[in-house]
């Protein structure tokens, strides 16, 4: 297979998907489920506990040795995401233990994080259903959401009038929430 | 929106047209998000709707806080005959205005779509919108006129006639459907 559609099959994988080729020893999948993971890593860090960037690189780095490490003890691979979010957590709280010389309470330093880490991986499953959208569907809802394009320039740079480009968001939307629930009911519990 | 007419009311220079143009397009896309809230039943994607407007939304207000800017800037050089300033600033103000036209305009056309679909119940509520729409992209074009000092062969102009063109289009097939 080209590298091209080797590194396009592996960025559609799922994340199970991944894991497993990862664990067959696959340097091209490991790349991936780093390029995955690492915003959704250095979020969790820097904005849910608040780690400076050199901390949360700190963070970054050992979160990944240690799923190198580790991966084999993963029990379910579907549950990659959640692992990798709690053992991020753990190493967040012990950096900051570390960094205050006193023994901080575990419930502070949660406070809030919840409902940072809910809207992370929220932010991360709309990003792992935009990819396995068609690529038109993702290129107009990128164009719109992302870029703040208006109709007339998306109309222009697809070649498509103006007037249709509403419904066509429209459309690529409600297949975005197909994928995602989808995602949703697939999901395993961690 | 009370607080807002107290202040384009004022004797303070800003808010003025820019946010009074903002507010009728804003206006716009609420009543196109509450049609869609309330045409669920019949129109499946009206939650792409509702996204597109709150998009759209964002973003008039985020350009309403540069337009203010831009448009204190221009009136501070023109006040004190700053040339350089003068040339530096009005352009912008040009272009803040025109990005309000480009928002009315599209806000327009997502409310003939969701006449189209939604529950005919609200479809005059759907013109009302691209009306409104339609108003604040003549205004946004009109702005851009009087920042470009009437200059008409200038490509924002000539953009800005094309978005009122298709805000009114809108607007107007949705008035020939009552």
């Amino acid at each position: 297979m080209e590298f091209h559609q080797r590194m396009t099959a592996l960025s559609t994988a799922t994340d199970a998907g991944l894991v497993a080729r990862c664990r067959d020893g696959d340097d091209d999948a490991w790349e991936e489920l780093v390029r995955r993971f690492s915003r959704y890593v250095l979020a969790i860090a820097q904005q849910a506990y608040r780690l400076s960037p050199a901390d949360a690189e700190d963070v970054f780095q050992e979160v990944f040795a240690r799923t190198y490490e580790r991966l084999g003890d993963l029990r379910n691979d579907e549950a990659v995401r959640p692992w990798i979010a709690q053992l991020t957590r753990r190493l967040c709280i012990d950096r900051i233990r570390a960094g205050s010389r006193e023994s901080a309470d575990p419930e502070a330093l949660e406070a809030g994080v919840d409902d940072s880490l809910d809207r992370l991986d929220e932010a991360l499953s709309v990003q792992e259903a935009m990819l396995a959208m068609p690529d038109n569907c993702r290129d107009i809802l990128d164009r719109f959401f992302r870029r703040d394009e208006s109709y007339a320039v998306i109309g222009t740079a697809l070649g498509l009038p103006s007037g249709t480009i509403a419904s066509r968001i429209s459309r690529c939307l409600a297949k975005l929430r197909e994928q995602l629930e989808g995602r949703e009911h697939a999901r395993p519990t961690s | 929106m009370e607080r807002l007419l107290t202040r384009v009311s004022s004797a303070e220079r800003t808010p003025a047209a820019g946010s009074a143009a903002t507010a009728a397009a804003a206006l716009a896309a609420a009543l196109i998000t509450k049609v869609a809230r309330r045409s669920r039943e019949v129109w499946p994607e009206a939650g792409g709707a509702i996204a597109q407007a709150a998009a759209l939304d964002s973003r008039l207000w985020v350009n309403a806080a540069a337009l203010e800017m831009s448009y204190e800037a221009a009136t501070d050089a023109l006040e004190t005959s700053n040339q350089p300033r003068i040339a530096e600033t009005l352009p912008q103000a040009a272009e803040d205005s025109l990005e309000l036209a480009r928002i009315a305009a599209d806000l327009a056309e997502l409310a003939l779509e969701a006449g189209h679909r939604c529950d005919q119940a609200h479809h005059a509520d759907m013109t009302v919108a691209a009306v409104l729409a339609e108003a604040a992209a003549r205004a946004g074009a009109l702005l851009v006129a009087v920042n470009l000092l009437s200059r008409t062969d200038d490509s924002r102009s000539s953009e800005a006639r094309l978005l009122v063109a298709r805000a009114e289009t809108a607007a107007e097939t949705l008035a020939s459907e009552r």
